[in-house]
């Protein structure tokens, strides 16, 4: 009988006894896990947040449970003494609870310094990129909306990344360095179904000092070739493109291909810093994102945050700002009356074309701030329970202010 | 009087107890560590040594734990468990492995290769090398 169990199990298992591998020491395989359950609703009717570009999770007057709750587990497994695999499984609720694969790689210890990984892995664009689903790990019960929706729920990459990690004396060192691409869905534009996005060539660098435990500054510089279609200035770039032909007038292919995200240069910069001393919190981060000769906003947006721990409780206040901007000179591009001579019907098509150009520059516009209130409180060493009161105001007029209120447990394995 | 001093002998007795070693294996290639370097060993901050890939063992919650963790981390509790967070979910560093009580974590050094585990002073024997007293 008891010879008869594994051979049971080979046939459940079919081919995988047909060869056996080394015997491998299932012991040490590490599992871990994380998650996040949080619930949320705006105070007035008719009123959503965030209002602006990413829906990444979206709030209305109606309470919502599954928009930022989330469920991940990961696997590691050592290959060899140097080697190991590892993938982190991620459920979202806004989602339906689909489960992604937001981390897999493997990673090569080169020594107690050097170490690369190869594989899906998270682009390192802000402080809390690394962990920016992991909700225990930080204060907030959500990252700071103004500095962190300014990417559209672009997270992963799929390539190579190398780390360094020293201290010299109380400074601890981390730079970091990658290279990859990320083909699939980002959201640029409000209120519209997510662009198809493909970023090619990108490249950066992150740098995390910390000192003595208590100081921790960051800095990060990525570019990379942006390519989007599936956006609301689409069917401008087709009708200029078409005006071109018909009117024989190439400045209408020029505002064209000045409007698409073909191939265009996108720069990213961090700077950020941390720190925790005696019984206070500070954090504050600054990006700048830059997109070159397309209809995307220049951003620049930051975040200053401080807090106090109390015990188990930890009030945080933090106010938040984002200003995009797109270039005055895209619009200019597109005449109001066509160079002469043109067909009568040509000025009602350019004067169209020029207000939808205008609309779209328009919804990438920013002038937005925020005032975020949390707390959060240690149930135990590993849960956390977090509540969330954000004032969202724009001069935008085309944007509501708004109100959210949401709460929610935090928690690791 | 004779129970405050009875008492302030049990108090000696008990502090005395909470005293610890980090201990590897006997024949572990590691050598004596001072403070800061164990603290970056037990922060994940150093994945190997002596060419050897390190596993941290940290026993099970209770007193040893939080002794070694107050005085030679100088984090706990969630703090610390925020801290390993970012660094497993992150692939900064593997998870440390927990073993039960003294025994559980001389038994885990003794068979690992790399191990490097903290047990409170009385349990140190010959199966096991200290590193480091706290």
């Amino acid at each position: 009988m008891k010879y008869m169990l594994p051979a049971a199990l080979c046939t459940a298992l079919g081919a995988a006894c047909l060869a056996p591998a080394q015997a491998y020491d299932f012991n040490s395989v590490r599992i871990n896990g994380f998650g996040q359950v949080v619930g949320g609703s705006t105070l007035d009717n008719n009123r959503q947040y965030p209002t602006n570009s990413v829906p990444l999770y979206a709030y209305d007057a109606d309470p919502k449970f599954g928009e930022e709750s989330l469920f991940a587990l990961q696997v590691s497994a050592p290959l060899t003494d140097k080697l190991t695999a590892t993938a982190q499984i991620v459920s979202h609720g806004n989602d339906n609870f689909k489960t992604t694969f937001e981390w897999a790689y493997v990673n090569y210890q080169f020594n107690s310094d050097w170490s690369a990984k190869l594989g899906r892995q998270r682009v390192p664009f802000f402080y809390f990129s690394d962990y920016l689903e992991v909700g225990v790990a930080y204060p907030w019960l959500r990252t700071p909306t103004a500095v962190y929706n300014t990417v559209g729920g672009f997270s992963n990459f799929d390539g190579a990344s190398v780390n360094y990690s020293h201290s010299f004396g109380k400074w601890e060192l981390d730079p970091q360095f990658i290279y990859g691409r990320y083909t699939g869905t980002l959201f640029l534009s409000a209120n519209t179904s997510p662009a198809n996005t493909d970023i090619r060539n990108l490249v950066g660098a992150s740098l995390h000092a910390n000192y003595n435990d208590w100081l921790n500054l960051r800095a990060g510089y990525f570019e990379s070739q942006l390519t989007v279609t599936n956006t609301p200035v689409d069917p401008v770039v087709a009708g200029l493109q078409q005006l071109a032909t018909q009117l024989g007038q190439p400045i209408y292919a020029q505002a064209a291909s000045d409007l698409a995200v073909n191939g265009d240069t996108v720069t990213f910069m961090e700077l950020g810093s941390e720190i925790n001393y005696a019984k206070w919190q500070f954090i504050t981060e600054y990006i700048e994102l830059k997109s070159y000769h397309n209809y995307i906003a220049d951003t620049k947006a930051f975040y200053v945050a401080l807090g106090r721990h109390f015990g188990k409780f930890l009030p945080m206040f933090t106010y938040g700002r984002q200003n995009g901007s797109t270039s005055s000179q895209l619009l200019g591009e597109i005449p109001d009356v066509p160079v002469p001579p043109y067909p009568a019907a040509a000025e009602a098509g350019v004067q169209q074309l020029r207000a939808g150009a205008a609309a779209v520059l328009a919804s990438q516009t920013a002038h937005d701030s925020y005032y975020q209130f949390d707390l959060r409180y240690d149930l135990a060493n590993n849960v956390a329970l977090k509540a969330d009161f954000t004032t969202f105001n724009s001069s935008v007029p085309s944007r509501n202010s708004s109100n959210l209120l949401s709460a929610g447990i935090a928690f690791s394995f | 009087m004779k129970h405050m001093i009875m008492f302030g002998l049990l108090g000696l007795v008990a502090a005395q107890a909470q005293a610890g070693a980090v201990i590897v294996a006997k024949d572990s290639p590691l050598g004596p560590m001072d403070a800061e370097e164990v603290k970056k060993v037990f922060l994940g901050r150093e994945p190997q040594l002596s060419g050897q890939t390190l596993t941290v063992v940290y026993q099970g919650e209770g007193a040893p734990r939080t002794d070694f963790e107050t005085k030679v981390l100088g984090k706990t509790g969630a703090d610390l468990s925020g801290y390993w967070s970012k660094l497993i979910f992150t692939g900064k560093a593997q998870a440390p492995v927990e073993a039960g009580g003294d025994l559980g974590v001389k038994t885990k050094v003794g068979s690992t290769p790399g191990a490097v585990g903290y047990v409170t002073d009385g349990a140190v024997d010959a199966s096991v090398k200290v590193l480091f007293k706290y």
